[in-house]
């Protein structure tokens, strides 16, 4: 077989875009995203091959990646990321920036704002190496677990959790992390490690964050001043998920 | 008669690839090498079901196998392609563990290593299972079958079979969508924006899938900002992800590829058997 052979190179600065130098959890998304695809892949002797490398500056985002997924990455200094890509494969950089040269570029965002456009990476991805491309229902139809993480939790395990499961995302708000996952494996583990089940079926469009929630919502936690709940389809009050995702609201 | 339908092949050998810009180029010289007559464009594809089930639950009715084909044939009418199925034929694995198979694990490989039902050169085979996490369905690419017949096939969610549970993908279109790809078609939002897109030109470029029942008032949708005035967004296309009452056509141009796809990847398929009238037509049509 003559598949794709593509090489995905992580640039330092994409890990930390718009996150004053920490992680973005949304970097940790993406790669974890990556990782899987690429270990599927390897399994599968469907002929397309990734890799994905990072290109380490010695940031504090770098090392973080690095306790997540070290086993998994290759690691060269930057910006030298394309030549640590196998030879024969296309590499592909994931940046925040336009990059003159041959390099194929996939811009996701700047460091001002962050991470844009990391949505269906996974879907994306499989496109460009011609590899089937699992179908899925609507965002509308798809439920998952909603947990309330435990006080101590620290932030490596969230982002340990986001790199282990597609669609995994976490808010904390003011305080009280809650973490959304429609992996049951995953959702078993941290509520053996602590974790307190808020839902075991909800629409992550249908989550908002709301001061008065209409009398149809669902309650699923309440917040200083504030209430997580389910709401009717039609309900615009409020933030959305897609706010409150991998937030801090004090 | 493969080499009659379709003239002279093109090496074989260079056409193992997913590569989309080889794909591109070894099609446009199949269709140069080859006379693909429209008119004799018949073929009836004999379909395996293999039910993979928790015990009852997975089970699929006749009744649903029946409609199932006759929504696949409705569908692939315009193609000149249809299918037929043998009751006999069809195949229910009680196994908890493949029931849950997940796209591309060792349970899915596993599952179609033991329960392949037929030769997959020269039939469909369709398993219904419960893979979670949302998923609706897969397919194979005609291009993976030489490398990897074992895995050859479609995989649907048992509840998108007409009469199922996956409302509103419970009418059969989920299964025309994933026998598209089996058949060598992408999204019509493969590539997003960016060329070659789904590589058939009749179906213009946009950037990601759409959903629902996208309303024929509010086109051009998400269109790339490339495609001429007056062209829409494919919201009806077998190859987007709008709900199934909202699917409802294929393309000339995709129709055309399907048949190229056939031509230099499934080639098994064309034989007499599955031919019928199509091949006694082509062979008194053909002076050797």
């Amino acid at each position: 077989m003559t598949g794709v052979a593509l090489c995905l190179i992580l640039e330092a600065g994409f890990l930390a875009a718009g996150e004053g130098g920490h992680l973005n959890p949304e970097a940790v998304s993406v790669a974890g995203t990556v990782l899987r695809l690429a270990q599927e892949l390897h399994a599968n002797p469907a002929g397309a091959e990734l890799t994905l490398v990072l290109e380490e500056d010695g940031s504090d985002a770098a090392q973080a990646l690095r306790a997540v997924a070290d086993r998994d990455l290759i690691g060269v200094p930057a910006p030298a990321g394309a030549q640590a890509c196998p030879p024969g494969s296309r590499p592909l950089l994931l940046s925040l920036r336009l990059v003159a040269g041959d390099l194929r570029n996939w811009v996701m965002g700047d460091a001002r704002t962050g991470l844009e456009d990391v949505s269906d990476a996974d879907r994306k991805l499989r496109e460009e190496l011609g590899v089937p491309v699992p179908r899925r229902m609507a965002p509308d139809h798809i439920t998952g677990e909603l947990l309330r993480m435990p006080p101590s939790t620290s932030i490596d395990t969230l982002h340990r959790a986001v790199f282990e499961a597609d669609q995994t995302s976490w808010a904390n708000l003011a305080g009280a992390v809650v973490l959304y996952t429609e992996n049951s494996d995953q959702a078993d583990g941290l509520r053996a490690d602590g974790a307190q089940v808020l839902s075991r079926a909800v629409h992550l469009t249908r989550l908002r964050l709301l001061r008065d929630p209409p009398t149809d919502a669902v309650p699923l936690l309440t917040v200083p001043g504030m209430v997580l709940a389910e709401v009717p389809a039609t309900e615009t009050s409020g933030l959305n998920w897609r706010d409150l995702r991998f937030a801090t609201l004090r | 008669m493969t080499e009659a339908l379709y003239g002279r092949r093109c090496a074989t050998h260079e056409l193992s690839t997913g590569d989309l810009a080889r794909m591109s180029a070894l099609e446009d010289s199949f269709r140069a090498a080859s006379r693909m007559e429209s008119s004799l464009r018949a073929l009836c594809i004999k379909t395996h079901f293999i039910h993979v089930t928790d015990g009852a639950q997975g089970r699929i009715s006749q009744t649903q196998r029946e409609d199932q084909i006759a929504v696949l044939n409705a569908a692939y009418a315009p193609t000149g392609i249809s299918f037929a199925y043998d009751e006999d034929m069809v195949v229910e694995v009680d196994n908890p563990d493949f029931y849950r198979m997940g796209h591309g694990s060792l349970r899915e490989r596993n599952c179609k290593t033991l329960h392949q039902v037929d030769d997959p050169q020269k039939c469909l085979n369709f398993y219904t299972a419960a893979p979670g996490g949302g998923l609706l369905g897969w397919a194979t690419f005609p291009y993976m079958m030489e490398g990897d017949p074992a895995m050859d096939g479609v995989v649907m969610l048992d509840g998108t079979l007409p009469g199922g549970t996956a409302a509103p993908y419970n009418l059969g279109a989920t299964a025309v969508h994933e026998v598209g790809h089996w058949l060598g078609l992408y999204h019509t939002f493969q590539g997003g924006c960016v060329p070659p897109g789904d590589d058939v030109a009749d179906t213009p470029a946009h950037s990601g899938p759409n959903y629902g029942k996208p309303s024929d008032s509010d086109q051009p949708h998400n269109l790339c900002p490339t495609a001429p005035a007056g062209v829409l967004c494919p919201i009806h296309n077998y190859m987007n992800y709008v709900d199934d009452d909202w699917m409802n056509e294929f393309t000339e141009g995709q129709i055309e590829r399907i048949w190229a796809q056939i031509g230099m990847f499934r080639s098994g398929l064309l034989t007499a058997d599955n031919r019928g009238e199509a091949e006694a037509a082509f062979a008194s049509a053909v002076s050797w």
